[in-house]
């Protein structure tokens, strides 16, 4: 790799048509004679239906068709389990996954139960306001212990009870450890919900052409190609008959990845059943109920440490929340369980969870995917740690690092891809360094003192991560160079603002010696790409990246081989240059890469048997495990005592990700990572009643965070390559937000250490804050934490 | 939510009994009510027409079912609505006490709130429904005036002397006093001042106190609650 | 309230005419009777600012008017800024550069924000375009390349040399006055 264009922050290509209002989203979709579909949503968390009258809908102008579960017929069914259980000894998993319209029973506040059809979605609202659902309210399980108590109501009746999952993994022998334990450290935290929050809602809109028996749908959805399979199964038809396109898409952060909504297997067999195409686009306030969301754990987690802080042994138990249903398997707590071991070395670890249904909208991954919980759990338990045995946050960090000799580092647990969680590479220290000095670590102490001397209280927070990236199963790319000399690259995910157009347009102009505008990228249309599993878990450039790469590489063999031939010359002395293959030493001859692609497609005459035609090739990378990536971020929060307003003042993010394809686009990920960090450390959470009503739907009260509230990220980069990939790449997307949590109530600890304040909660938003501190005495004695340097 | 309060209607308990659960009265009361018939011993139907804030006004279901009758002291209530931008569910206890100024009433609501309404009104909840209980007590009271021939002392300027807490007159349930007064500008001042000081006929048998909000079929009273409720919501 | 009201306007300099219901949203005209989709939605109730146009100059929320509303005034989309295949606007060229957007859906509500801010603030400073586009919500960015878009928007507006290019580094020494790094 010359690193003309990888490792440069190349400008995007995709940027033209996005900036000037020319891209097309899904809701911007317009067919002759579509029709709008709105439904009618549960009032209740869980309720049993008695009965549904939709005959004053039926009869309100432009109404086409209105559909119950019962006018489903043979197509009502639970959605399949997208992600099976991993194959952990001793697992308990029950499966329950989402309905297309509740049948009988809804069990959280939003789940469909009628679907309208109309001329226009203001019509079909009209006629939505008109259905009557009569429905009997059950009690709704809400609070994660009492779903596990034996007198709860059983939100899914077959099961019998609430539970969906209960897996125990561990390493080492945690009584030991903890029996010859200096410190033993015993807390319970929390973690809510938050919502994705991507500015474009969901959209599905579906044609079906009669005369040619397909198809199409467009789809806002990080999955095109799972989507297209399981439509077609569900549908009838033929793989091929069926085409999904997730055209420009606004922001996935993994509610998008959920697939078989109710409303995306109902928009395309509507479409089939009326003969005429359907749209319907989700509201914002829909969002808040009908698309997933995460993330509520409650951990009780304890570390046991020897006398310098060195940990000896980690039990965490917790309790997850899966929401009404269990479409993704256990991917998210499975995360947590697992991201919990962070950066260090555990000789010892007991990690157990129970899932459980609540009343609540479906858990799926959202950004992050559970691993900041983990994380959240190892870091407080850490920084706690550090005060009893006396030394600050960076030093008990610095004490407790694998090392490289310890590489690769095997865990002997299973991670979400089903794999031991093995950590192939890594390099902690250094990061931690580099952090620490970009924060102003050393110069701490004065620089609070002199903001105290102002009025004003400052705290300093550090924490550390590892975060499995890049995981399988697979993904594929296809290079093709064209007659007139430019290359199209195709493959099977999906691009919600990664920057794919650009990333895999660099890899393989690299490759090729091609200008990356020459190289046209096309994602998220099934027929342009067949197999393929999506863009999740901070996978899409390492993934599809090395599938582009590996793609370009046999393209660029094959047209060495054509070139060699028609120039006459061993392929040894054919380099590839400018978008032309020629012979080294003589420039001169030379031929374009559009020649040798027309002349390596002929119409007439034989071919040498073996060869193929034109200058294309497909390749496919599916790792057998993920590649580690790893982080250190650090945070300065100014914090007002009266008000609990806290402010982020600075922020550092120390990052490895393996070689980088874009700089440009890689901060671009960390910073919009940091500011979903710090909303969901600060300013956004979902609040739920006991009855399991959602208090604060809309972005009034759901608060993301606004350019007053983020601050700056200052960022390094440091490069230890994957050994998984042929370009040594390690994902990036999820990385921004993981730790976010953990570092800002370290530093709120260390701005009120004049408080007896633990923060165990996340997030913590201000009136949270404020109850907080009401609440918490004041130290009499110094704060152990002032063992700071 | 919980919503309590007290209000002193100037009645004896039992005029006071009586007409709390005669629907005629009731539905005069209720800010937005378009209906109210009893069904049976106890139980009442009706349709009430509210909006909240961003939440445009529609129709509501309304069923209440009166439990525990103790005449002419106490009684429970449970009231459910339901409507397409969600429901309400709840119960309440009402306790009347005789006093020299007439009968003191004690309420004390817990209702459960859901759908649509819950998700992006819950600023406004609370408030609107102190608002409306003020309003409808208020209504209720000057009905029954009405229809006990009571004669309103200008001097008072009030025709429901408030107990417990009040600001300026006016009376406010449960907590942030300044909220209500904030959030009724529009009768602003002593409770019932504008609607009563020019009453000095309280004999007549005038249907129709000016300015009086619950009027039946009025739209006029969805656009009072939206005029009254503070600006700056979304 | 009569079942249709004709409402003509200019948009983006051409007038026009059309008849709708008056409930229509302005959104939704701009969207989908006009065919004009680079104005996005993002919320309906006025937060998330992806779907603000300029109405005679001036930023406001399609999704909180009425289409009648805009009736005998003009509208400026984000479509307005630059031909399809002509030069982009200074400020479409600073998001480019400076990498301000990475989804896009809330790019055009920014762009339409700032350019009447620009038109005002020749010379803001970054707390300034800060508060400018604090109505604006976007969930890709974090904002820091936005901001720095716009400072290198409002450098090419005043005839900066491409050399004098604002550094857009974040200094990394504490600085206590002034709060933000």
């Amino acid at each position: 790799m010359s690193g003309r264009y990888v490792g440069q922050s190349v400008l995007r290509n995709e940027d033209r048509r996005l900036l000037t209002g020319h891209a097309l989203f899904v809701d911007d979709v317009r067919l002759e004679g579509m029709l709008h579909a709105a439904f009618v949503r549960s009032d209740h968390a869980h309720a049993e239906i008695r009965s549904i009258d939709v005959s004053a809908a039926l009869e309100k102008p432009g109404v086409v068709a209105v559909y119950t579960a019962e006018d489903l017929g043979d197509y009502w069914r639970p959605g399949p389990l997208l992600v099976p259980p991993p194959p952990i000894e001793g697992i308990v998993f029950n499966q329950a996954t989402q309905v297309p319209l509740a049948k009988g029973r809804v069990r959280h506040a939003g789940e469909a139960v009628v679907m309208v059809v109309a001329e226009s979605r203001y019509l079909a609202e009209d006629a939505a306001a008109e259905i009557f659902v009569d429905a009997e309210p059950l009690e709704a399980v809400v609070d994660l212990e009492r779903a596990l108590e034996p007198d709860a109501t059983v939100i899914h009746p077959q099961l019998g009870t609430n539970l969906a999952a209960h897996v125990v993994q561990r390493h080492g022998d945690y009584d030991d450890a903890k029996a010859r334990a200096a410190h033993v450290v015993t807390r319970r935290f929390h973690y809510d919900r938050g919502i994705g929050g991507a500015i474009e809602n969901r959209a599905v809109v579906a044609r079906w052409d009669e005369q040619a028996q397909e198809l199409t749908v467009w789809d806002t959805t990080q999955a095109p190609i799972p989507i297209r399979n399981g439509l077609a199964g569900m549908l009838g038809l033929m793989q091929s008959q069926v085409r999904v396109i997730a055209p420009f898409v606004g922001g996935g952060f993994g509610p998008k990845i959920m697939m078989f909504y109710p409303e995306e297997v109902l928009v395309p067999w509507v479409a089939m059943q009326l003969g005429r195409p359907v749209k319907w686009c989700e509201d914002r306030q829909e969002n808040f109920f009908a698309t997933t969301q995460e993330r509520a754990q409650v951990h009780d987690a304890e570390m046991a440490v020897d006398a310098d802080g060195r940990i000896l042994g980690v039990r965490d138990t917790f309790i997850h929340d899966c929401g009404a249903y269990d479409p993704y398997g256990l991917t998210v707590p499975i995360n947590s369980q697992c991201t919990l071991l962070g950066p260090y070395d555990v000789p010892s670890y007991e990690g157990e969870f129970r899932a459980v249904f609540t009343n609540r909208t479906t858990v799926t991954p959202v950004r992050g995917a559970g691993r900041q919980h983990g994380v959240f759990v190892m870091e407080r338990l850490l920084d706690l740690a550090a005060r009893l045995v006396g030394i600050d946050a960076a030093e008990i960090r610095r004490r407790n690092y694998l090392v490289q000799d310890d590489f690769p580092h095997d865990h002997k647990i299973l991670f979400q891809d089903f794999q031991p969680l093995v950590y192939d590479s890594g390099n902690y220290r250094p990061a931690l360094e580099t952090a620490l000095e970009l924060i102003g670590w050393t110069g701490w102490a004065e620089e609070k003192r002199r903001a105290a001397d102002e009025g004003r209280r400052l705290g300093i927070g550090v924490v550390s991560y590892v975060e499995g990236t890049g995981i399988g199963p697979y993904e594929g790319a296809r290079v093709t160079v064209e007659p007139n000399g430019r290359v199209r690259v195709a493959t099977g995910l999906g691009t919600q603002g990664q920057g794919h157009y650009t990333a895999f347009a660099q890899i393989v102009a690299e490759a090729l010696d091609v200008d990356v505008a020459d190289v046209l990228v096309t994602t998220g249309d099934t027929r342009e790409f067949n197999w393929g599993t999506g863009t999740f878990a901070s996978r899409g450039a390492v993934v599809a990246g090395s599938a582009c790469h590996a793609a370009a590489q046999q393209v660029r063999e094959k047209a060495v081989g054509v070139a060699a031939r028609l120039l006459n010359v061993p392929e040894s002395e054919v380099e590839l240059a400018a978008g032309c293959a020629r012979v080294r030493g003589e420039p001169e001859r030379s031929l374009t890469l559009g020649e040798l692609a027309m002349r390596a497609n002929p119409l007439r005459g034989g071919v040498t048997p073996g060869t193929e035609p034109g200058l294309e090739c497909t390749a496919y990378f599916g790792p057998d495990r993920g590649s580690t990536a790893s982080g250190v971020h650090a945070v300065v929060v100014e914090v007002d005592a009266e008000t609990a307003m806290a402010k982020f003042l600075r922020y550092v993010v120390v990052h490895d990700c393996g070689k980088l394809i874009n700089p440009m686009l890689v901060e671009g990920q960390v910073e919009g990572g940091v500011a979903h960090g710090i909303g969901n450390a600060f300013f956004e959470q979902l609040v739920y009643d006991e009855q399991g009503q959602l208090m604060n739907a809309s972005f009034a009260d759901y608060l993301l965070p606004t350019s007053l509230d983020v601050p700056r990220v200052g960022m390094a980069h440091r490069e230890t390559p994957a050994p998984m990939n042929a370009l040594g790449l390690k994902g990036v997307g999820e990385a921004g937000c993981i730790p976010t949590g953990a570092a800002f109530a370290q530093a709120l600890e260390d701005a009120l250490d004049d408080y007896e304040l633990e923060v165990r909660e996340i997030p913590l938003s201000p009136n949270r804050l404020f109850e907080l501190l009401r609440d918490a005495p004041r130290r009499t004695s110094p704060a152990l934490s002032e063992t700071h340097a | 939510m919980i919503l309590d309060g007290e209000f002193t209607f100037r009645a004896d308990r039992r005029s006071v009994w009586v007409l709390l659960q005669d629907p005629d009265v009731l539905v005069k009361a209720m800010p937005g009510a378009q209906r109210l018939v009893q069904t049976g011993d106890g139980t009442y139907e009706g349709h009430i027409r509210i909006g909240v804030g961003p939440v445009t006004a529609a129709s509501w279901t309304l069923t209440v079912a009166l439990h525990d009758r103790e005449e002419p002291a106490s009684y429970g209530m449970k009231v459910e609505s339901k409507g397409p931008l969600g429901f309400t569910r709840g119960s309440a206890s009402v306790e009347l006490l005789d006093e020299p100024a007439g009968t003191r009433m004690k309420y004390r609501a817990d209702m459960q709130i859901g759908g649509k309404v819950a998700g992006i009104g819950q600023r406004l909840l609370d408030q609107v429904a102190r608002m409306l209980t003020r309003q409808g007590l208020e209504a209720l009271s000057r009905e029954m005036e009405a229809r006990l021939s009571l004669s309103v002392g200008s001097a008072s300027a009030s025709v429901g002397v408030a107990t417990a807490p009040t600001l300026d007159g006016e009376l406010v349930t449960g907590g942030e006093s300044e909220d209500a007064a904030e959030a009724n500008p529009e009768s602003g001042g002593p409770a019932g001042a504008t609607s009563s000081s020019g009453d000095d006929d309280g004999a007549s048998t005038e249907p129709e106190p000016p300015l009086a909000p619950g009027m039946p079929d009025e739209p006029a009273v969805v656009e009072d609650l939206d005029q009254e409720l503070p600006p700056g919501t979304v | 309230m009569p079942s249709s009201v004709e409402v003509s306007t200019t948009v983006n300099g051409e007038a026009c005419s059309r008849t709708v219901e008056p409930r229509l949203l302005l959104s939704d005209f701009i969207r989908h009777e006009l065919g004009l989709t680079g104005t996005h939605v993002g919320c309906e109730h006025g937060v998330c600012g992806a779907c603000t146009v300029l109405l005679d100059g001036q930023p406001v929320r399609s999704c909180l008017l009425f289409a009648v509303q805009a009736d005998g005034h003009a509208l400026e989309t984000v479509e307005g800024l630059a031909p399809a295949d002509g030069p982009l606007h200074v400020l479409q060229e600073a998001f480019r550069d400076a990498h301000g957007l990475q989804c896009g859906f809330c790019t055009p509500g920014f762009l339409m924000t700032l350019v009447p801010f620009l038109a005002e603030n020749p010379a803001p400073g970054e707390d300034e375009v800060r508060l400018a586009i604090s109505g604006n919500l976007c969930r890709c960015t974090g904002y820091a390349k936005i901001v720095d878009a716009v400072l290198l928007a409002a450098e090419r507006m005043r005839g900066a040399k491409a050399g004098d290019l604002l550094s857009i580094e974040p200094d990394p020494a504490p600085a206590l006055a002034g709060g933000t790094a």
